[in-house]
């Protein structure tokens, strides 16, 4: 009887746990996860980060910023994915906890809309953009058919779930990497030679090293935020934590040094004008290598995306993953086909600025908060109970997310998450010493996880 | 079982890197020799080291290797730039040996050993 309880408890009625704890026979090895987040960070946009970042500072720079930016991103995404592993679900079940159960609705509805439908949408169309260029002769020189065919693409392996992706990943990662490597070997020949190469000095010594740094940390904020989504499928914290944190730094800086590479090898006439990396690979005779390297790396980040955005929605819309899937990615691809570029800067800077310290009032909340002062851990499953809203955690968020975007120094990404940390903590450790609730209303979990 | 499969995918894998590794001779461009060492070292190293294995989850690695060799190796073959200068054939017959082995690779671990596709 008490296992037959266990089974109902466990059951999984949406599909792909979207409310529940992935059960340890379930969960994933760590080859797996580093797999995955490498596939997530790996993209188009990213290598044309370090495009832009190399046409600005000297190579060694944007080497540093590259590599300091993904280090500062793993120092707040190693331990969300820790408490992804640690408790085995997705980011917004975690901000039940420390949100409330209604405000996790809220976390839930901005990653939807930001990276199920905003970033979706952006991807798809730089899809359909890349394309359009790479192939003006064809059937895709119109960006709407790219946009909507990698909508599609990237719609279709999420609505498999976790399984999907990761099997995506699988093929994807080691193929990308191995492509562009031969890629930017043959750039280089075809440019006369690394001597030849480097002797190419394009960079107008505009940016400094903090705003390259910047310039990395905003473009990949949002992902390092909720990388529990991914991470939930890890079998112990420290796995988690160190897989997709080395998922993330190495997909990124390797990104970042594919890009660059490819814009000073793009000033060579022989190969072209344009720090794109399949167009430079098309030029030099490397065609199929070019559409697999464009498709893999846009497809298996955006799937990550619109994934997500449904493990948002889906924790607290009682629909089947397939569908929020399918909804989420129809939103997105209607919206690329729209073409989305222009809003990319905006985009960046909202990023950078209101979603990281989320991820600081969540680590504050868990680690210091539950497991250092009150020695207890976040619970799921049926009659678990939450606050219905923590209105400290938002009122902290807003102030971290609005007093960085004032401040004049380092980049606001790692401001608000340092300063969300320390306020959320000091003033909840006090809060909670003058008997002061933060916490309003209560509400409990029912059978299917709401 | 899982000694036969694994014979076949180990076999395969040493066929199809030594075949890549043969497109190396009379090749004068450093680039293509390094490409064909490193493309077929690993299906070779694998296949060679999976012989004697009994671990059914050795199938489904030597599948991965052989299906990521294979897919590499064949849109490297399909290039102006890396493709073999004397005997362009015997890229395409490496990356198919590869392929195809991988995939029976993976559907025996999937349908025969009762593994997840991927780890």
């Amino acid at each position: 009887m008490e296992d037959q309880n266990l089974q109902v408890q466990n059951s999984d009625q949406t599909g792909d746990y979207v409310t529940r704890v992935i059960p340890q026979d379930k969960r994933k090895s760590g080859l797996n996860l580093f797999n995955t987040t490498a596939g997530w960070i790996i993209c188009l946009s990213t290598m044309f980060t370090g495009g832009t970042l190399v046409a600005h500072m000297s190579f060694k720079n944007t080497l540093l910023a590259g590599i300091i930016g993904m280090a500062i991103l793993t120092i707040y995404g190693a331990p969300m994915a820790g408490i992804g592993s640690k408790l085995g679900v997705s980011t917004t079940m975690i901000a039940r906890h420390t949100f409330g159960k209604a405000g996790a609705v809220v976390f839930g509805l901005i990653n939807a809309l930001l990276n199920g439908i905003g970033w979706f949408a952006f991807q798809a169309a730089f899809f359909g953009l890349t394309m359009s260029e790479l192939f003006p002769q064809t059937f895709l020189a119109n960006p709407v058919v790219g946009s909507v065919l990698g909508g599609i693409l990237m719609t279709l392996t999420a609505m498999f779930g976790y399984k999907g992706i990761s099997i995506l990943s699988f093929i994807a990662v080691p193929l990308i990497i191995v492509l562009s490597l031969f890629g930017g070997i043959a750039g280089v020949e075809s440019s006369g030679g690394w001597a030849n190469l480097l002797s190419h000095n394009t960079s107008d010594n505009s940016m400094t090293l903090f705003q390259g740094i910047t310039a990395v940390v905003g473009n990949a904020a949002l992902g390092a935020v909720i990388l529990s989504d991914i991470t939930r499928y890890g079998k112990k914290p420290l796995t988690g934590a160190i897989s997709a944190a080395g998922g993330y730094m190495v997909g990124g800086v390797f990104c970042i040094l594919a890009g660059a590479a490819m814009s000073i090898g793009a000033i060579i006439p022989s190969i072209g004008t344009t720090p794109n990396l399949p167009k430079v690979m098309l030029a030099i005779g490397l065609g199929l290598g070019a559409l697999v390297v464009l498709v893999l790396a846009q497809w298996t980040t955006n799937t990550a995306n619109v994934y997500s955005g449904s493990l948002s929605v889906g924790a607290f819309v009682p629909l089947k993953q397939t569908w929020v899937v399918l909804i989420l990615g129809t939103v997105g691809t209607l919206l690329a086909a729209f073409n989305v570029y222009a809003l990319f800067i905006p985009f960046l800077n909202i990023l950078g600025t209101t979603l990281p310290p989320i991820a600081g009032v969540i680590l504050a909340d868990y680690y210091f908060i539950t497991r250092f002062v009150k020695k207890e851990d976040y619970h799921y499953g049926e009659g678990s109970k939450y606050a219905v809203v923590n209105w400290l955690a938002f009122a902290i968020t807003i102030m971290s997310a609005l007093i960085a975007s004032q401040l004049k120094f380092f980049t606001p990404s790692v401001n608000s998450i340092v300063i969300a940390f320390v306020s959320y903590s000091i003033l909840a450790l006090l809060l909670d010493k003058f008997k002061v609730s933060y916490h309003v209303g209560s509400a409990g979990e029912n059978a299917a996880g709401y | 079982m899982i000694k036969k499969d694994l014979k076949i995918l180990a076999i395969a894998s040493i066929l199809g890197g030594v075949l890549n590794l043969l497109a190396i001779i009379g090749e004068v461009h450093w680039y293509k020799i390094f490409c064909f060492l490193l493309m077929g070292i690993f299906p070779l190293a694998l296949g060679l080291l999976s012989l004697k294995s009994e671990d059914a989850k050795r199938i489904r690695s030597l599948a991965w290797v052989s299906l990521l060799s294979g897919l590499s190796i064949l849109i490297m073959a399909t290039s102006d730039f890396y493709r073999a200068d004397n005997m362009p054939f015997i890229n395409y017959l490496s990356a198919a040996v590869l392929i195809i082995s991988s995939v029976y690779g993976l559907y025996q671990t999937v349908r025969v050993h009762n593994l997840d596709i991927v780890p």
